[in-house]
């Protein structure tokens, strides 16, 4: 008995451990891949929605009917918070009408946001990933990787003309060079501007907001009223403001947001390494650089600057500045982060944020913007699993076209074409029925097109004359400063060890020449000879590669 | 009889060391709790006020608003805590059940037995890494299932080396008169040597249930459906919402607008929920989590 009983435990063991040496399963088990299900109706084959092109989908309605039932998995920005929601997407009544129009069974997977880089990895990895995936954390060497081992599926031959909207959002991503591999694209990118504003470039713009009633009680009724102050002008506003001691903090902000600031002022990219005309060049090495740290430093010393800047966050600064602690912060310009302060102002202090915020831009003294940096205008992507069908990649691209169209994309935001909204004879957004907007932010399908930052798209009626004002002022600040940094395609193509082993970690070394006293100039050349040995070596075989002379 | 009465009622005499002993732990404690007690705090309090007074001993305006929001998932909340609880359940169960049978089977001499016993002690080195597990997984079918993540801890080395020990130290006269007496393997296993390792079936299963309790990694990997999220999962989704609705309100709509989230105030409210139940349990578990980290410190 007892040798029954051990045998039985040994076999225990032997099969556990033989137990992953079994070949993948079938796409019918748990994997969930997407199968097209035979309706009950004859399918004499699917017809496509009508809507053909950017003219035609600013109309509603006026769609023909899909056959057959198609369900595929997917993820989504909402994704990331699914599971704390606790809302039934499914009862929404838009969800409802898209499902319905394009005859779907969407299966959304979750996929938390902090922890998003590993589970897409493994999903990728492994073959496993949903059909189509909301790629958040998307980069293009792994993207070029994946590629390379067949983990994607790249859009069917002719997609630019049976998709125009996902065509257009890749025409003015700027990225269509990066994203093409071998003449076929795996990704759609998530554009920002473009499917209202003209803008085609996207500048990374940074504002100082800045209290229109403090600047009263000082005397200066008319700073910032043009929408772009100076470096001296902004230091006399946040002097007097400090002298009539009317907060606690005089200028607020993360490290982040105050660097980018005042480094466009100076002519400084964010970026390390910059392509230039004359070939590539290695950004902390400017003397626009130290200039900047010069003043940042003065500043620090007269108590100007928040004694406690660099311990903050970027939502440290902003739910100070929202409580009415500080008289000026930087921050992005984008639509939606404008939105927000002024939201966070409002609830914080109980004042209305139109009376006593403004924001400008910050220019050099001479007036113009030292640098700006471009970049492309997308952020995140969605890319599709290589095992997936080529009829559901169809039906997936299809319902993504129209979710990049303006009527799908307002949907999003407004309800039920025709039901919920239309656009009157000028193309305007208009409500109907008395229907309120949506939140936008829990809709399962957010996201899944354009990003949210373009001012006609989310503001509608809401957006503030100001607010677009500036916000086309700093555009402009930026398409004519004196340097204009353009995203390098040589430099992300680029690969080697050089570039893996490259760093320069300069925000910890700005902050402490920020904070003390010590010489600006020799500290910082000394920091740079620190890394001498990283950076020139790679900025030397950079030039060599893409044949710039020394 | 007097005198041991004396004895017993004369004061203890504080010695220096005791006295500095005592202030250091006094110290300790204190740098444990504030912080602890700050977190509850901040709980109550809204955005406003904590920007003001990041610490404050009792909230300036007390308010629900982050529990509102917490248990208004009131859904999402039951559905990760029932998850949780069958995973803790199922999975200390069958984890407890295989190890203790392994480790009985250790304990006892058959052929291989020394081999198989190496090969498991190489296994605590030495890990498949994260691909080819989540791939034997989903060979096996199980992604996405609860079963899936109770395979990947089932059977634990640690766990089955210091039971194998607890069941090598029960002499062998008393399962040899058994054997007499009659009782089969079977027999023998529950009703005789199962029962005299109590204490140590207690610990292991409260450092088994524990440990599914704060289980979060594999759920993140292998569970693609939201309502089979863990409580953990649950509690990161909360936190992450509420930063990602503060730092990206994405659309002016009037909906968005209602919405304050104040992501310190719900993180410190999720902690308190999550932890509330380890708290109330813990005071009656206490003596087997001291006696299963000396069970460890002294086998090995």
């Amino acid at each position: 008995m007892k040798r029954q009983v051990a045998l039985l435990l040994c076999g225990m063991l032997v099969i556990s451990a033989l137990a992953g040496c079994g070949d993948k399963q079938d796409d019918a088990g748990s994997d969930s891949r997407t199968k097209v299900e035979s309706s009950q109706e004859n399918s004499a084959g699917e017809e496509k929605s009508s809507e053909g092109g950017e003219a035609s989908s600013d109309e509603a309605g006026g769609h023909a009917a899909y056959e057959e039932t198609i369900p595929f998995t997917y993820t989504s920005s909402f994704s990331v918070n699914m599971m704390g929601s606790g809302v039934d997407y499914t009862q929404d009544s838009l969800y409802q009408y898209i499902v319905d129009r394009f005859n779907i069974e969407p299966e959304m997977w979750a996929c938390e946001g902090s922890e998003a880089s590993e589970k897409i990895q493994t999903w990728i990895n492994t073959g496993s990933m949903p059909d189509s995936l909301w790629y958040m954390t998307f980069g293009i060497s792994s993207y070029k990787k994946h590629v390379e081992e067949g983990l994607l599926q790249a859009l069917p031959d002719g997609w630019e003309d049976k998709w125009p909207n996902i065509a257009h959002a890749m025409d003015v991503s700027g990225a269509r060079n990066l994203l093409e591999i071998d003449g076929k694209v795996y990704a759609i990118p998530h554009s920002i501007f473009g499917l209202y504003s003209d803008a085609s470039t996207f500048y990374r713009s940074t504002v100082m907001f800045y209290r229109k009633d403090l600047a009263k009680q000082v005397g200066m009724e008319d700073f910032g009223s043009e929408g772009i102050v100076t470096i001296s002008e902004l230091q006399e506003y946040l002097e007097k403001v400090q002298e009539a001691k009317l907060t606690q903090i005089v200028l607020d902000g993360g490290n982040f947001w105050l660097l980018k600031l005042m480094g466009s002022a100076y002519g400084i990219s964010e970026n390390t390494i910059v392509e230039m005309e004359d070939g590539f060049s290695f950004v902390p090495e400017m003397d626009g650089c130290k200039e900047m740290l010069k003043l940042l430093q003065s500043w620090y010393k007269a108590g100007l600057l928040d004694a406690e800047y660099y311990t903050k966050s970027d939502v440290d600064s902003l739910n100070s500045f929202a409580a009415g602690q500080s008289a000026a912060m930087p921050y992005g310009a984008p639509a939606s982060d404008i939105a927000y302060i002024r939201l966070q102002y409002e609830q914080g202090t109980g004042r209305d944020s139109i009376e006593d915020l403004g924001y400008v831009v910050v220019t050099a003294d001479d007036g113009s913007m030292g640098a700006s940096t471009v970049d492309y205008n997308y952020w995140t992507t969605t890319v599709f699993s290589p095992d997936t069908d080529e009829k559901v990649l169809e039906r997936i691209l299809d319902f993504t076209d129209w979710l990049y169209s303006r009527e799908g994309n307002t949907s999003i935001y407004c309800g039920i074409p025709g039901v919920d909204w239309e656009f009157d004879e000028n193309g305007k957004i208009t409500m109907k029925n008395g229907a309120a907007l949506k939140d936008a932010n829990n809709f399962p399908f957010f996201f899944l097109s354009w990003c949210p930052d373009e001012f006609a798209a989310t503001g509608l009626s809401d957006a503030n004359e100001q607010d677009i004002k500036v916000f086309n002022i700093a555009a402009n600040a930026c398409a004519n400063a004196k340097n204009i940094y353009l995203p390098s395609e040589n430099y992300e193509n680029y690969q080697g060890d050089l570039k893996e082993n490259f760093s320069f970690p300069y925000n910890s070394k700005m902050t402490e020449i920020i904070c003390t006293d010590v010489d600006v100039d020799s500290t910082w050349d000394a920091y740079l000879d620190e890394y001498r040995s990283l950076w020139e070596p790679f900025i030397e075989d950079l030039n060599k590669t893409y044949g710039y002379s020394n | 009889m007097a005198k041991m009465k004396k004895t017993a009622t004369k004061k203890k005499k504080w010695h220096n060391t005791e006295i500095i002993a005592m202030i250091v732990l006094t110290l300790l404690a204190i740098l444990i709790v504030v912080p602890f007690w700050n977190a509850i705090v901040i709980s109550f309090e809204s955005s406003a006020e904590y920007t003001k007074h990041p610490f404050s001993w009792l909230p300036r305006k007390f308010t629900l608003e982050n529990y509102k929001y917490l248990l208004g998932r009131g859904s999402a909340l039951l559905s990760a805590y029932r998850s949780t609880i069958l995973l803790t359940i199922g999975g200390t169960a069958a984890g407890m059940a295989v190890s203790t049978m392994v480790a009985y089977a250790y304990s006892r001499d058959f052929p291989g037995r020394k081999l198989f016993f190496r090969m498991m002690i190489l296994t605590m080195f030495l890990g498949g890494g994260v691909i080819p597990t989540y791939m034997l997984i989903r060979n096996l079918g199980l992604l996405d299932t609860y079963t899936g993540i109770v395979l990947l801890g089932l059977a634990s080395s640690y766990n089955i080396i210091i039971m194998k020990n607890g069941f090598e130290s029960i002499p062998m006269d008393l399962q040899d008169a058994a054997m007499i007496d009659g009782a089969s393997e079977i027999t023998i296993f529950v009703k005789i040597m199962l029962p005299l390792q109590k204490p140590l079936l207690a610990t292991f299963s409260l450092f088994t249930a524990v440990g599914y309790w704060n289980t979060w990694y594999w759920p993140l990997l292998l569970l693609n459906s939201g309502k089979k999220s863990v409580l953990q999962l649950f509690l990161r989704s909360i936190i992450s919402n509420a930063s990602r609705s503060n730092m990206a309100a994405k659309t002016l709509s009037s909906a968005a607008r209602q919405t304050n989230l104040f992501s310190e105030g719900i993180q410190m409210a999720s902690v308190f929920a999550v932890m509330l139940p380890i708290m109330v349990v813990y005071p009656f578990l206490q003596k087997y989590f001291v006696k299963g980290v000396l069970i460890g410190a002294v086998k090995m």
